[in-house]
């Protein structure tokens, strides 16, 4: 599974604008692959993106809604993207502001697919 | 050796896995046995390696022996295991304040203060690292010291220059492993005091302070001196045996002040500038999680809004480190998409953040649109009852 999420990841990354991505563990915000951008800190980007998920997962169920299934947060130099992958792990793509957004969900959810198995 | 260290010495003898072994190493830290602190530490993180104060106390002893590196290590792992570690943050701040990266030092003193508002030595550090950072402006004035004390994190500033814009910030490693540190902009000398108490000069140069902001300020942070480890501090500091700490001068912020609001409709049209007055689907939240204004009403058709505004208290905050963090500038929004529908969380201001929440089918766009138009409306709501 590591290994085919490996290979999702790289191929995400070779998107134009996008400069590195995540898998990270829901649960503990622990990167569990990357391909990533040097310089790019990964660990608490991680932690941050599992911590961020997590509370929007909690909140999202009262406003009626389901838990996310994309996330995006936008910036002024840049975005984070993220998808949730199961229950226990978070695909986290970080892309310069004129990437394409459809382009990297689509990428991203290529991913979620590798990992799940589907 | 002190009689405490003997009490705890025996207890950690009696319990051998007990957590003693944290108030022991800390103990003999603070006395200066190094040596021995450190094979408290390592010995209780081999046995509590799930354990973020275990390495914080490795961590500590490291920067005490003078690994800032191997400290920078220890703070990362507790970081890893708990995103909030008050302790890992001001440590962390410590090391990039050393390094001259001031404004990385901010923003582990932010997640300290996020986690722990009342700490008034992690505020005063905040204070001078802004003034630093250039967020705030005054006279100028020259260079001095800036004596941080490991334990007791307190930084003592007297007039203080802010340095260059330009050579504000040094690339100091990302929060990773720190390789030697490119030294920050005319990085003075460092040195460590045996009361542990840090000196460092600041840099001069730039834009000036008022000296009232300067005179004092404290910073938990700790280092010291590592163990088998590599290379020397990263730090442009100077370390010497100024020990004592000046009185505080200026009074730390006011953390997450309460905003005051204007009288009138915080419901609908006057709040939000919605079309029909409606505010359905809108919540303005404060920094503490409590709604300012708005509604959500769920399936069921009871009001949420005070649920989800405190569920998402901390989001802001994240936002806003996690676009720090990757070097992307101030945040701008946060969506999320899930089957029923979309939800978009906007600043409004420095200390409110506005939910919009759309509805079934509605494109994400839309709601983006509708976001912003109803923060920019909610911050001038908030600015007009501060004007007030």
């Amino acid at each position: 599974m590591i290994d085919a999420a490996q290979d999702a990841l790289d191929r995400l990354t070779r998107v134009r604008g996008v400069r590195g991505a995540l898998l990270v563990s829901t649960e503990d915000g622990l990167v569990v692959a990357e391909a990533i951008m040097e310089g790019v800190a990964a660990k608490p980007i991680a932690a941050l993106a599992a911590s961020t998920l997590t509370r929007l997962a909690r909140a999202m169920p009262r406003a009626g809604l389901r838990a996310p299934q994309f996330v995006q947060l936008r910036a002024e130099r840049g975005m984070m993207l993220a998808a949730p992958a199961g229950d226990d792990l978070l695909v986290v793509a970080i892309a310069d502001p004129t990437v394409n957004v459809g382009l990297v969900r689509l990428e991203l959810l290529d991913v979620v697919a590798a990992v799940v198995g589907r | 050796m002190s009689e405490r260290i003997r009490r705890l010495t025996h207890a950690v003898a009696e319990e051998p896995e007990g957590l003693a072994f944290l108030d022991l190493g800390d103990a003999l830290r603070r006395e200066g046995l190094l040596d021995a602190a450190w094979r408290v530490a390592t010995s209780g993180v081999k046995r509590h390696p799930a354990l973020p104060d275990a390495h914080d106390l490795l961590a500590r002893v490291q920067s005490d022996r003078g690994h800032p590196d191997l400290a920078f290590e220890s703070w990362l792992n507790v970081l890893d295991l708990d995103m909030h570690h008050v302790g890992a943050h001001r440590g962390l701040a410590f090391l990039y304040y050393q390094a001259g990266d001031f404004a990385r030092a901010a923003d582990h003193l932010d997640a300290a203060l996020a986690h722990d508002p009342s700490d008034e030595g992690a505020q005063l550090a905040r204070v001078r690292l802004r003034v630093l950072l250039g967020e705030v402006t005054g006279e100028s004035r020259t260079a001095e010291h800036v004596p941080i004390r490991p334990d007791a994190p307190t930084v003592e500033m007297g007039a203080v220059a802010t340095p260059a814009p330009a050579a504000t910030v040094t690339p100091v490693a990302e929060l990773a492993p720190p390789a030697p540190t490119p030294p920050a902009p005319e990085p003075p000398a460092a040195a460590l005091a045996d009361d542990h108490t840090i000196e460092m000069p600041l840099p001069t140069a730039g834009d000036a302070v008022d000296a009232a902001e300067l005179v004092t300020s404290v910073a938990p942070l700790v280092p010291r001196e590592p163990i088998d480890a590599p290379p020397p501090p990263p730090a442009p500091v100077v370390v010497t045996e100024a020990a004592a700490v000046a009185p505080p001068a200026a009074a730390p912020p006011a953390a997450e002040a309460s905003l005051s609001m204007p009288a009138g409709d915080a419901n609908g049209a006057q709040l939000f500038g919605t079309v029909d007055g409606s505010a359905e689907g809108l919540v303005l939240f404060d920094a503490n999680g409590l709604r300012l204004g708005g509604t959500l009403h769920a399936r069921a058709g009871e009001d949420v809004g005070d649920e989800v505004a405190a569920l998402l208290a901390g989001v802001a905050r994240e936002a806003a480190r996690t676009a720090s963090l990757l070097g992307l500038g101030a945040w701008q929004a946060l969506a999320a998409e899930s089957a029923e529908g979309t939800i978009f969380v906007v600043p409004a201001g420095e200390r409110a953040t506005l939910l919009a929440v759309g509805q079934p089918g509605q494109p994400l766009g839309r709601v983006a649109i509708t976001a912003d138009r109803a923060a920019r409306h909610a911050r001038r709501w908030l600015e007009a009852g501060e004007g007030a």
